[in-house]
């Protein structure tokens, strides 16, 4: 594919640093906190405390292992369960919303400039990527290739601080507490008309 | 390292086809019983350095690559563009000690046709011409073959014909496709129209409604009227009732399906090490069927997009499969000046006009060991092929499909291709690996699925009455005993960028849901016992919940705004519990996709896309609007195509070549060469005249 490519494409293929794949063992993660929490949320309840007392350290617990596989591991789906453990600590009613959206901000800071992001999307994209409009339309004007083996390779990506990327992680990890505290609050607002 | 070449071995099989025929012919002369050749036969490479159509080292680069990659030397040849394919045919005549003909679908006799199956006829490449009578004046049935003439040719023509004697001449492949195309045209539509309809009328939507089902619809329509005449309020609970729970349970299956899905965030199916360790010796043929209509300004895109692909072009087949009543594409298409591996197919016309029609028909004429679709506007990732294929190694023999992502490359155009991307995101990374992971029937995308090309033809290829026949072939795999995978590689394509081109489209996906819902659970107890209660359950909730809930949601809009606006007014009607579930339901629904959507846009790293997902539930009632027009649709017109425009985006303007390569090949396409000497129409100089069939058959059955 190289031959049909235009230099400014061509230009982007250094991802050789990248070419391997972000490995998590997210299974071992899971399995560790549900250990610890089938320790202690019974251990809780049987010195007494309520359900509510019980509850309180597991989500803490999920939602700070969890946040931090999503910040330093790069795995998305971490960041939806410390997002998710985030609005269990905010149904139980003993954390306000503000400074769980706090902690999501620092988080998604932390986000920006962990190495593991810059690393995942650079493996991503040497695999798979769309072109830019201008990319594929200089596609679009080279001569057709009818021989070889042609591969395509993307685009060498940031691996500095990325904005967009910390705002994203910012709503992954602050939209499940936010929308169960709107939840809570209109429907109490509907019931209490 | 010096290699040695077998040249013998390799004109041995100087083609694909001729691998099935094993017997050699005196002259193209074959009785069903033929003896050995007279004459050693020449060698391929020997006979096109003699005609000046090769040079040595032309020669010599073929057969290394030959040898490397396992395909015939013809199809070496006509891959790199170093002869013709007339030439190579004439050669292969001279190879095969046959006459070479050009054939006129014109002068194919069509009595004698009709004793000859198509599909028996496109898979082994050759076609009957017409009887004549022999210089013994005996009578003699002439045979034009793209492959080695003979001894099954022969036995076939004596079986079906009775008459003792075939003269086998060798033609191009695309002759016999264009014979086949004009003179089994009826044959090939009927196949391609009614082929399921016929052998399997339960699992076609040829038929909408069953009677049981119309008088099940009809008994609950009367039934709600009634009671709500004589119970309003009761009859209200119910039906809110019934909405929240269709609601809930189609909300709550995507979300509990997406989330097992997300377990695939780090799970590579098919790895790039796997990849480099193909052997293309090992690779098979593969052909890609195109379906293409008025897409006239995107097909030379098309072929730079597929040129891309890392797969031998020896052993690619693209089938560009334009319809009859689209000069327009045709013409594009000719100046587009694909390579030799692209052929034209030009679908005749019926009805219904729809891409599984169109399909059918390419599949008939596919010669690869797998089949993929691609739309005009796609670029997969130049792996893909080669990812699929060692996932059909890991999955197993019961493997009949495996579907790639979807991805657009104009995701940033405007909200429209935003929210699609979004969406996308979600149901391939999520949705589609949850279905797989939890092993549920998975409806396939229009694009991008990858079939065993005999287990596809067993399960009766694409049912043309249903619009989403790529959901229906999924669960029909499924209900079948096949399983469907899903595979690491993405296909970018076009997003829908206009809102009225965006609910036509969806209207039609919409209407196709319903298709295969009514299609699937006309024998629901035979559906849990063929696929399973989970099965069942999950296809039910899935493809039966999703038209449901876009029917469903502006209900509970409306109920929200009833309440927001006029606390209380519902109070009266419905218990306030019914009302704040409702709520919560609706808040919940929306809750879910908007995080779905936004999981989805952030583990593709489209990091800009994600703030967008805070307005999916805006995007989903336009669901809403495309699916009732999909529910009238269903009623009034059930087959009608919404022809979706590609091609609408910046990204992919101006695609189609021009210059002198593009005019030089398009004339070759188009314009007839001279016949060269030797070599005729049929070649058939020493017969006494050509016979209509109807006038002979009475003679060969005394």
């Amino acid at each position: 594919m190289s031959a049909v490519l235009t230099p400014t494409v061509a230009d982007r293929l250094d991802t050789s640093w990248a070419v391997r794949p972000p490995r998590v063992p997210l299974r071992r993660v899971f399995l560790t906190c549900g250990l610890v929490l089938a320790a202690e949320v019974p251990l809780m309840l049987v010195m007494g405390g309520s359900w509510v007392d019980a509850m309180l350290p597991g989500y803490a617990i999920l939602m700070v292992t969890f946040g931090a596989v999503f910040c330093f591991a790069a795995v998305t789906v971490a960041g939806f369960t410390a997002g998710a453990a985030a609005a269990g600590l905010l149904l139980l009613g003993t954390v306000d919303l503000l400074p769980v959206l706090a902690g999501a901000a620092v988080l998604a800071l932390i986000c920006g400039v962990a190495p593991g992001w810059a690393r995942v999307e650079a493996w991503q994209a040497a695999r798979s990527v769309a072109l830019t409009a201008g990319e594929e339309a200089a596609v679009a004007r080279a001569p057709l290739p009818v021989t070889g083996r042609h591969r395509m390779n993307g685009p060498r990506q940031r691996i500095s601080w990325r904005l967009d990327r910390v705002f994203a992680a910012y709503l992954v990890l602050a939209f499940p507490p936010a929308i169960a505290a709107f939840s809570l609050w209109f429907i109490g607002w509907v019931a209490g008309r | 390292m010096t290699r040695r070449f077998d040249r013998a071995a390799a004109d041995a099989d100087s083609l694909v086809v001729t691998l099935l025929f094993s017997k050699p012919t005196t002259a193209g002369r074959a009785t069903p019983v033929s003896g050995p050749p007279s004459a050693p036969e020449r060698r391929l490479g020997d006979v096109l350095v003699e005609q000046g159509v090769l040079t040595e080292a032309q020669l010599f680069d073929a057969l290394r690559q030959h040898e490397r990659i396992g395909e015939p030397l013809g199809a070496v040849l006509l891959a790199r563009g170093l002869v013709t394919r007339r030439q190579l045919y004439v050669a292969l005549a001279e190879v095969w000690g046959a006459d070479m003909a050009f054939v006129d679908p014109m002068e194919v006799d069509t009595d004698l046709a009709r004793l000859f199956p198509s599909a028996m006829l496109a898979r082994e490449v050759w076609v009957p011409l017409q009887v004549e009578r022999d210089d013994d004046g005996e009578l003699q049935v002439v045979v034009a073959t793209a492959g080695r003439p003979s001894a099954h040719i022969a036995q076939e023509v004596v079986d079906r014909t009775g008459i003792r004697r075939v003269r086998q001449v060798v033609t191009t492949d695309w002759d016999v496709q264009r014979a086949l195309r004009t003179v089994w045209r009826d044959e090939l539509v009927h196949d391609a129209v009614r082929s399921l309809a016929e052998r399997r009328p339960d699992e076609s939507a040829s038929t909408v409604f069953v009677w049981q089902q119309v008088a099940l619809g009809i008994t609950v329509a009367a039934g709600t009227i009634l009671s709500a005449a004589l119970w309003f309020s009761t009859t209200m609970l119910v039906l809110v009732t019934t909405v929240n729970v269709a609601v809930a349970l189609a909300v709550g299956t995507k979300a509990l399906i997406s989330t097992v899905g997300t377990a695939y965030e780090t799970v590579e199916q098919v790895s790039d090490a796997e990849v480099e360790a193909l052997v293309d010796t090992d690779l098979p043929r593969y052909t890609i069927l195109v379906p293409v209509y008025k897409e006239a300004g995107i097909v030379g895109l098309l072929m730079r997009n597929l040129a891309a692909l890392d797969y031998p072009r020896e052993k690619l087949e693209i089938l560009l499969l334009l319809e009859e009543d689209d000069p327009e594409t045709l013409a594009a298409a000719l100046a587009a000046a694909p390579p030799d591996l692209v052929r034209i197919i030009v679908v005749p016309h019926s009805l219904p006009k729809t891409k599984p029609r169109a399909c059918n028909v390419g599949l008939a004429f596919a010669r690869g060991e797998f089949v993929v679709i691609y739309d005009a506007e796609d670029r997969p990732d130049p792996d893909q092929l080669k990812k699929s294929l060692i996932a059909f190694r890991k999955g197993g023999d019961d493997l009949v499909c495996v579907q790639a992502a979807l991805n657009y490359f104009n995701a940033r155009e405007n909200l429209l291709t935003r929210m699609f991307t979004l969406e996308y995101s979600s149901w391939f990374d999520y949705t589609l690996a949850g279905l797989d992971k939890l092993r549920l029937p998975i409806p396939l995308g229009g694009t991008s699925n990858h079939f065993r090309t005999d287990l596809l033809r067993q399960l009766g290829g694409w049912d043309p009455y249903n619009v989403t026949e790529d959901a229906d072939l999924g669960i029909r795999a499924s209900a079948r005993g096949h399983r469907v995978a899903v595979v690491n590689s993405t296909t970018y394509e076009e997003a829908n960028m206009a809102v009225g081109n965006w609910i036509r489209q969806r209207s039609r996906w919409i209407k196709g849901y319903m298709q295969t819902v009514l299609v699937h659970t006309r024998h629901p107890v035979r559906l849990v016992r063929t696929v399973g209660l989970r099965q069942a359950a999950g296809f039910a909730l899935l493809i039966g919940g999703t038209p449901l809930m876009f029917l469903a949601t502006p209900w509970l809009y409306l109920l929200f705004l009833a309440e927001l606006v006029f606390p209380g007014v519902l109070v009266p009607a419905l218990p306030e519990w019914v009302v704040l579930v409702s709520l919560a339901n609706l808040l919940f629904g929306n809750g879910v996709i908007i995080y779905l959507s936004l999981l989805a846009g952030f583990k593709r790293r489209s990091y800009g896309l994600v703030p967008f997902a805070l307005f999916s539930p805006v995007y989903w009632l336009l669901h809403s609007i495309a699916s009732y027009k999909a529910a009238w649709q269903l009623l009034t017109k059930p087959f009608y195509w919404e022809k979706t425009q590609h091609g609408l985006s910046a990204h992919v303007q101006g695609g189609a070549p021009d210059g002198p390569a593009a005019e030089t090949q398009a004339e070759d396409r188009t314009v007839q060469p001279p016949a060269p000497a030797g070599a005729g129409r049929h070649a058939a100089g020493d017969v006494h005249g050509r016979l209509a069939w109807t006038d002979v058959s009475t003679e060969v059955q005394r």
